[in-house]
């Protein structure tokens, strides 16, 4: 009799431990997905992680893994050639940013990638430069203004401006004071939470290098 | 009970077992076309895959897996449950489609709408104000999209064979009385607004909605900025003036102030005009707009412009072939708007303003005297609200007062007239927009419409509809009524008559996709009851009536390609116009002075990234257009030569002492072309018995502009 309800507790144990981790598989689940973002050397490898990080979305329906997924797929259309396909690529990543909007995400992070898929829309026809840089800096400057230590918001706004003609305010000059205070920002964050937006640093850090030469 | 116990154990580690399953198939959609890009997912995991070209796919399982999940974006879901395990399987998911957004057909029969949206249409508000043809002009601007005829001498809109007055301009949905500078014949006036004050434009050249009326052709539909984001104040220096605008952005209340001084002699004493003039044009205005946040779900917008000029010309005196005469003209012009957009409880959106337009002219020509007064106030209502079922509703009202004086001073005689009227307008307006299934929309439409000057009242009609015949492709029809009450000039001598009136019939086809637009349209607009009067006993309130007719068919042609070279961008625009209307003084039908026969427009704009600059080029060409000679037989039988204009402008970006600059360049008619707009013939007969003709031409050949455009 002993052993019965012995072993029904190890059983209810293992079955209910089943499900009191699946909040902690999901998170572990993307945080691993997240790194291999950016360990993928190739572009298929990234594309499946973009898969995945899809497929996370669909299951959980919260803003993280969508945000994620646009932040792949953004990567992911600059490594295209075909500049309708890469733009195809990006009304893609557009629809994720507008399902994690639904969903309440972090508003200063999420106007951030908004303003970094405009950026890369210039990217694919220089022509869009006047309305995108725009929008993209209108975007940037809400997303200050709703959180202004969010470090990713001061490094896309630092690359707006080191990409505007000098002749207009832009330049490499103009734009080191963004990309010091990102750095600083990124500096700050002792241990970022895994599956919240936290990439940036490394870039940051070039683009100083860049403006300092 | 150790057997109870290894069983136990055994169930649990089988669960854990690694037997793995092959399944492929296929995601199609209910016509059996396969869905690439679809993602399948193993339910409870993250493990799944996505569909290749041909829309199949191929997954390893494990024995726990049983259920698989397929989805894409714009369809419904579906699951398959595995009853059994077998080593291999194959699956065929049909996903069905979910219904269309309701956004999605949009009708664009007659309507080229230019505002700021992700899917625009057709042009940009900035697009517009860089046409090399307009210089800054909005409706120097719309004379490069098809629809519209390039009548120099006159500078108002003429659309689709139609008069000018069968024009009108609406800002915020309310009228706007006077929107053209005043001038005298022969010479072009400009539209009063700067279109940088908008942020849409949708210009319908014909069949139109029901909320807008008293218009035969065509509607400008003009939407006021939204609620600016920063504090700023513009400078602007220009050859012909100069112009200041301060805006201040707060979190409920924002407002614009601006002036401006327009004189042209500095600018005529270095390029030389034909004409003498005396003073030169000169104008001074201010201008107001205010936005007032006043809840989450109400608005207040406020837009209100005060001007003054005047222009004084020596023209020759058509009396007499050796003299001149002096005109002077002085103008006083005042414009406000008030509209309230609010979300009212279920689901009604209410939106209501006023519109109060006061215009003073005085014309002072050597003979005689002109002193004109027009007030006209509107206030208008409207309701919309959206349904689940795809459906729209709006129901309106619309109140104006047009209130006109003139009075007639001829010194030889010392004979004086006075011509004044009220009128009194009342217009009751309905519409419904349908989806009906998968891109299909239609709208319906009824307006009643009541003058209380002609005491007359009239229903009109408009129905128009959109199918989508692909995802980039759609053609649109509409139809439709309109009414107008006779022109000012006209009722000042009698309002026996009747409103005049036009039915428009329109087939539209437009392909649009990724950065490429083409549109083609056809069209017949029948016109009745237009005013004639006999140009002898012009004074005689007997000799008017609504006995006039008139046709107008053509082709609308236009494309657009901003996606095939990388720095450039370019439009080309082409009209064809059949048109013939007895009206007026007009002794029989014939072709008018404002319809030629074919206008061909291309416009190519190319940013150049190293120097920050746009380049612009436009170039437009229409046939001869119609002119009377009365030494000839018949009536409007000649043609003038060809119009042709080329011109090219540069907007070069930078800062000047830190602050953010435009400098723009324009040069008009940059050939040179001696453009002759038509004749005008001297009212004796010479010695030997013909009528001398005189060409209506711009003053100067080419016109330069250039303008610095500074934000503090």
């Amino acid at each position: 009799m002993k052993m019965i309800v012995i072993t029904i507790c190890i059983a209810l144990t293992l079955l209910t431990g089943s499900v009191y981790s699946q909040n902690a598989t999901f998170e572990k689940a993307l945080a691993d997905a997240i790194v291999r973002i950016d360990s993928a050397k190739t572009t298929a490898q990234l594309q499946e992680t973009s898969q995945l990080l899809h497929r996370i979305a669909l299951a959980e329906n919260r803003w993280e893994p969508y945000y994620h997924h646009a932040f792949s797929l953004i990567l992911l259309s600059y490594r295209g050639d075909d500049g309708d396909a890469r733009d195809l690529i990006l009304d893609k990543a557009q629809q994720s940013i507008d399902k994690a909007n639904e969903l309440n995400g972090d508003k200063s992070e999420l106007l951030a990638i908004q303003a970094w898929l405009y950026q890369a829309r210039i990217s694919i026809s220089p022509m869009r430069g006047m309305t995108y840089s725009r929008k993209a800096a209108a975007t940037l400057s809400e997303a200050i203004t709703v959180n202004p230590d969010n470090p990713r918001a001061h490094y896309l706004l630092g690359m707006n401006i080191y990409h505007t003609p000098k002749m207009f305010g832009g330049g490499k000059h103009n734009a080191l004071g963004e990309f010091v205070k990102a750095q600083k920002l990124f500096d700050a964050l002792r241990k970022p939470n895994p599956i919240m937006p936290h990439w940036g640093a490394r870039s940051n850090k070039k683009m100083l290098q860049r403006c300092k030469e | 009970m150790r057997s109870v116990v290894v069983s136990l154990l055994f169930l649990f580690f089988t669960s854990f077992s690694f037997a793995q399953m092959v399944v492929t198939g296929t995601v199609t959609n209910r016509k059996g076309e396969p869905i690439p890009g679809a993602n399948v997912i193993i339910g409870g995991t993250y493990r799944g895959t996505v569909t290749d070209s041909t829309g199949s796919f191929t997954l390893r399982l494990n024995d726990s897996d049983t259920v698989l999940i397929a989805s894409f974006i714009g369809y419904s879901r579906e699951r398959i449950v595995l009853k059994q395990h077998k080593p291999s399987v194959t699956l065929r998911f049909v996903l069905k489609k979910l219904s269309q957004r309701i956004d999605e057909v949009v009708i664009t029969a007659g309507t080229y709408e230019t505002a700021d949206r992700q899917r625009s249409v057709t042009l940009q508000p900035l697009d517009i104000v860089t046409i090399p043809s307009a210089a800054g002009d909005i409706y120097g601007a719309l004379s490069a999209l098809p629809g519209t005829a390039p009548i120099g001498d006159d500078g108002r809109l003429f659309v689709r064979g139609g008069d000018a007055y069968e024009a009108k301009t609406f800002i915020d949905g309310l009228l706007v009385k006077k929107p053209y500078t005043s001038s005298f014949p022969d010479f072009a006036s400009r539209g009063r607004f700067s279109p940088f004050l908008f942020s849409g434009t949708t210009f319908c050249t014909g069949g139109y909605s029901a909320q807008y009326g008293q218009a035969l052709s065509s509607a400008l539909i003009l939407t006021s900025n939204s609620f600016p984001q920063n504090t700023q104040t513009e400078i602007s220096l220009l050859t012909v003036g100069t112009g200041i605008n301060r805006t201040y952005s707060g979190k409920r209340v924002a407002f614009t102030l601006g002036a401006e001084y327009m004189n042209l002699q500095p600018y005529y004493s270095v390029v030389k005009n034909r004409f003498e003039m005396n003073p030169y044009p000169q104008t001074i205005g201010l201008t107001f707009s205010s936005h007032l946040r006043v809840s989450d779900s109400a608005s207040v917008k406020l837009f209100s412009t005060y001007s003054q000029s005047k222009l004084g010309l020596l023209y020759p005196d058509f009396n007499s072939s050796d003299s001149k005469v002096d005109l002077l003209l002085n103008n006083s012009n005042s414009y406000s708007n008030a509209t309230y957009t609010g979300k009212l409880s279920d689901g009604w959106l209410l939106k209501a303003g006023f519109a109060y337009s006061y215009d003073w002219n005085t014309y002072d020509f050597s003979y005689y005297d002109i002193d004109e007064h027009n007030t006209y106030f509107q206030l208008k209502a409207t309701l919309k609200r959206k349904f689940n079922t795809g459906t729209a509703l709006l129901l309106g009202m619309e109140e104006g007062w047009n209130r006109f004086d003139q009075r007639f001073f001829r010194s030889a005689d010392s004979f004086r007239w006075n011509g004044d009227f009220d009128d009194y307008t009342t217009a009751l307006y309905s519409e419904v927009e349908q989806k009906v299934f998968r891109g299909m929309a239609i709208r319906a439409g009824v307006r009643a419409e009541q003058s209380s000057l002609l005491n007359k009242w009239a229903v009109a009609p408009r129905f128009a509809a959109a199918v989508s015949l692909s995802a980039s492709s759609q053609i649109s029809l509409a139809y439709g009524r309109f009414y107008q009450t006779p022109e000012e000039s006209l009722l000042r001598f009698t309002h026996r008559l009747n409103f005049e009136s036009a039915t428009h019939y329109i087939a539209n086809f437009q392909w649009e996709k990724k950065g490429r637009i083409l549109r083609l349209e056809t069209y017949y607009k029948d016109y009745d009851n237009l005013v004639t009067y006999d140009e002898l006993l012009y004074w005689n309130a007997d000799s008017y009536s609504n006995s006039g007719s008139g046709y107008s068919r053509g082709i609308d042609l236009f494309y657009r390609d901003r996606s095939t070279f990388r720095f450039m961008e370019y439009w080309l625009s082409y009209s064809y116009v059949d048109s013939k209307r007895k009206y007026r003084a007009y002794p029989q039908k014939v072709r008018p002075t404002f319809a030629p026969e074919h206008t061909l427009s291309v416009v190519a704009k190319t940013w150049i990234p190293r120097i920050t600059s746009q380049i612009g080029v436009s170039m437009t060409y229409s046939s001869g257009r119609p002119y009377n000679d009365p030494n000839k037989p018949g009536f409007m039988t000649e043609r003038v030569p060809f119009y042709q204009d080329i011109s090219v402008n540069c907007s070069h970006l930078r800062k000047i002492f830190g602050k953010s600059a435009i400098i723009y360049l324009s040069v008009s008619n940059i050939l040179g072309r001696e453009n002759i707009y038509g004749y005008r013939f001297y009212n004796q007969p010479d010695s030997d018995g013909k009528f001398r003709p005189y060409a209506i031409m711009n003053g100067t050949k080419r016109f330069y502009l250039a303008a610095l455009f500074i934000t503090l």
